[in-house]
């Protein structure tokens, strides 16, 4: 078995402590992709749990393609219709793909969706738009920017630069 | 409003109360909300029904429905029984302190607890949470959807009041206040009665009443409605009363975009634009910036822009000279705005503008002064007290709790038939009733659900995804039942704005009936001052029943 370990150049932070399970960001999914009703290649699911004091709190947690490092789907798929591609997200081959929906078994997060045509489909990464400096679509359109994309690195500066900020705050 | 620039930044601790802003205004302050909480502020969220925003607030207070001006007395009473209340600000700026301190006095934490459900301790912590720190209160319409809804208003107002808490950066009380900036900036009254015109002043009608007002006008009779930029059935109280008035109509038109349960009775339907192919004015309920709405498809098909439609009309029964052809719709918005408008930056997709400062000061009440009679906050309202030698009613000048109509408290017999009281949220995929068509939105919704307690359902034998039957004296709806703890037990949640031709309608089961302290009898009016005499409908003054379809 190959394992296939390049590091994605470019992911989607999930905020989930701003996400508001609002949609948006499925439809300008839909809306740059032009997706019919049915796949989601971009879903929000909202989860009720009870906290410790006995309250019910949602939350919600937006999932597409994670264009994981280490994709178990690259390595489930018996054609090869899925490959590490450009900036280092998980690219599909259409017209290799059968439709035997071993990389939706193999996907922890769901993400393969499936259309009319039983053909696989997903987040690529916003690629076009990426390439050109363009946020996500589905970043662009949230209202609360719970998304963010960048690489890693510029995520990792971006979230730990927003821990500093409340930790300073409450010191102050 | 405050400007959200100011109090994101100022701010210590936000109450969010009967305000669902995450379902029905994400775009308007949300995320200065999110700015000023990472900054450390604390968010308290007051409504029954678990809501996303209120799955982020630090406290979740979830008074039974309509109780909530007794949980605001409640506070008030306990602030001034621990002497946190601003003396120096009540002094200076209030007017009808004492009897507004009397009524509160009648509030003890035991007894807030026991009318609204809301523990003891937990009322306690927040009255001195808000008191203590610089505070902001955000009001939506929840609280204010029963017969006492404009109590609650009241005592919220007062709990700001005698706190201080207004007309400084990150402090104040906000309640749909942009009306007032909005209204001074459009020049509406020229377009509306051009110099002239001589339009007479004509009959109001109540929109709480609407079934039955239409019926009951006389002189003249209605024969006839056009209407426009509303929904006449889906939307309203008992939606079948309203049907039947329609249905005595001679000639109804309806200026729609899409076939619902208005074009349904409608004699003529016209093809609306959709906001895409007009254009138009935004401002907001929470934020003081407006936008202009560009055009950007021409009209589709054989829809027509509103105002051209209204212009033509006016020209065809011969007003042509207040009617100019080939006014476009930006005419009509130069003719609206100001002169110095800036209308190159309203119609940037970047930039929305700032109400000027004449209309919309970024503090209100920086200055102490406010818009009443006596020029104070008047904990009393004399305005009350002038209405009501002018009009029936219920004018009780001093914020109190009443039980309200339709409920458990304000009426334990029909409670006994009907014991679950039925809250409908907006929707926080449409706008009310419209784009219920889309299979983009119905692909996110899914089928029209009820929240359900989980003991209710239990009692009813009643599981997740089951089709049930809602029904009271007036009518029945069908949807799937929703099993959640996101509503109080005996409380259920249809959201609104569903088709009655589909058969999930809730409006359809709600009573006819005003909010508000004035008695406007059958609905029809000489005269009506929204800000006085109601403002809203009591839309969650509904008890129903329910069973397994
Ligand atoms: S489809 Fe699933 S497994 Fe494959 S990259 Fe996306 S998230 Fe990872
Ligand atoms: S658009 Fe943003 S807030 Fe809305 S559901 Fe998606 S991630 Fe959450």
């Amino acid at each position: 078995m190959s394992r296939e370990s390049v590091r994605p150049e470019t992911m989607l932070l999930v905020d989930q402590s701003r996400c508001v399970g609002c949609h948006a960001c499925e439809t300008a999914c839909k809306m740059e992709n032009d997706v019919p009703p049915g796949p989601r290649w971009i879903e929000v699911v909202e989860h009720e749990t009870l906290d410790t004091a006995g309250n019910v709190v949602l939350t919600f947690l937006p999932l597409n393609c994670r264009h994981c490092g280490d994709a178990p789907c690259i390595r489930a798929c018996p054609t090869l219709a899925l490959t590490r591609g450009e900036l280092g997200l998980v690219n599909l081959a259409v017209e290799r793909c059968i439709g035997c929906g071993e990389c939706l078994f193999a996907c922890p997060f769901g993400a393969p969706q499936f259309g009319e045509d039983r053909i696989m489909q997903k987040c690529h990464g916003c690629l076009e738009r990426r390439s050109q400096g363009l946020p996500t679509a589905c970043e662009q359109l949230c209202p609360t920017q719970a998304l963010k994309s960048g690489t890693p690195r510029e995520l990792s500066h971006h979230a730990r630069g927003a821990r500093a900020a409340a930790v300073a705050s409450r010191q102050g | 409003m405050q400007a959200a620039e100011v109090w994101s930044r100022h701010t210590e601790l936000v109450i969010m109360w009967g305000c669902n802003a995450t379902g029905a205004g994400i775009h308007q302050d949300v995320c200065y909300l999110f700015e000023a909480m990472e900054r450390g502020a604390r968010l308290i969220v007051v409504d029954p029904i678990v809501t996303a925003i209120a799955s982020k607030a630090d406290v979740h207070l979830r008074p039974r429905p309509s109780t909530d001006a007794a949980l605001a007395l409640g506070m008030i009473n306990h602030i001034v029984s621990l002497g946190l209340e601003d003396r120096d600000f009540i002094d200076r700026y209030t007017y009808g302190y004492e009897e507004l301190q009397a009524e509160a006095r009648k509030w003890t934490l035991e007894r807030t607890e026991q009318v609204t459900g809301v523990p003891a301790a937990l009322v306690a912590q927040v009255a001195e949470d808000y008191a203590t720190h610089r505070s902001m209160i955000e009001c939506g319409y929840g609280h204010q959807r029963y017969t006492n809804g404009h109590q609650a208003q009241q005592a919220i107002a007062a709990l700001a009041a005698v706190c201080g808490h207004l007309g400084q950066p990150g402090a104040h009380c906000n309640y749909m206040e942009v009306g007032a900036g909005y209204a001074g900036l459009l020049n509406s009254g020229k377009v509306q009665n051009p110099a002239g015109a001589q339009i007479k002043k004509s009959r109001l009608i109540n929109i709480s009443l609407f079934g039955q007002a239409m019926r009951e006008a006389v002189d003249p009779p209605i024969k006839g409605v056009i209407k426009w930029r509303g929904t006449m059935i889906t939307q309203h109280q008992d939606a079948r009363r309203v049907i039947e008035a329609v249905k005595k109509l001679d000639f109804l038109v309806s200026i729609d975009q899409f076939p619902y349960d208005d074009t349904d009775y409608s004699d003529l339907v016209l093809p609306a634009c959709t906001m895409y192919e007009q254009w138009g004015v935004h401002p907001s309920y929470r934020h003081q910036y407006l936008q202009l709405q560009v055009p950007v498809v021409d009209p589709q098909y054989e829809s027509m822009p509103d105002i051209d439609f209204w212009a033509e009309l006016g020209r065809r029964m011969g007003y042509g000279e207040y009617f100019p052809k080939d006014y476009t719709g930006l005419d009509w918005l130069k003719e609206l705005l100001p002169p110095d408008f800036p209308f190159e930056q309203a119609m940037h997709p970047n930039g929305p503008i700032r109400l000027p400062e004449r209309f919309c000061h970024p503090i209100p009440n920086w200055d102490g002064k406010y818009n009443t009679p006596t020029g104070k906050i008047e904990l009393h309202a004399t305005a009350y007290d002038e209405r009501a030698k002018r009009f029936p009613g219920e004018w009780d000048p001093v914020a109190r709790y009443v039980p309200s109509a339709e409920s458990a408290e304000g009426d334990p017999e029909l409670a006994r038939r009907y014991p679950l009281l039925l809250i409908s949220q907006h929707p926080g995929t449409r706008t009310h009733d419209q784009f219920l068509n889309l299979p983009y939105i119905k692909e996110i919704e899914g089928p029209p659900k009820a929240m359900l307690h989980p003991d209710d359902a239990a009692a009813r034998g009643i599981q997740e995804g089951d089709r049930i039957r809602i029904y009271n004296d007036r009518a029945e709806s069908f949807v799937l039942a929703h099993v959640t703890r996101k509503v109080l037990p005996a409380t259920m949640e249809l959201d609104s704005g569903n088709w009655i031709r589909e058969g999930g309608n809730v409006n359809q089961l709600i009573h006819q009936r005003v909010a508000g302290p004035r008695d406007v009898g059958h609905g029809v009016m000489e005269e009506y001052d929204f800000q006085l005499d109601g403002h809203t409908t009591p839309f969650f003054n509904l008890l129903v029943e329910v069973e397994k379809a």
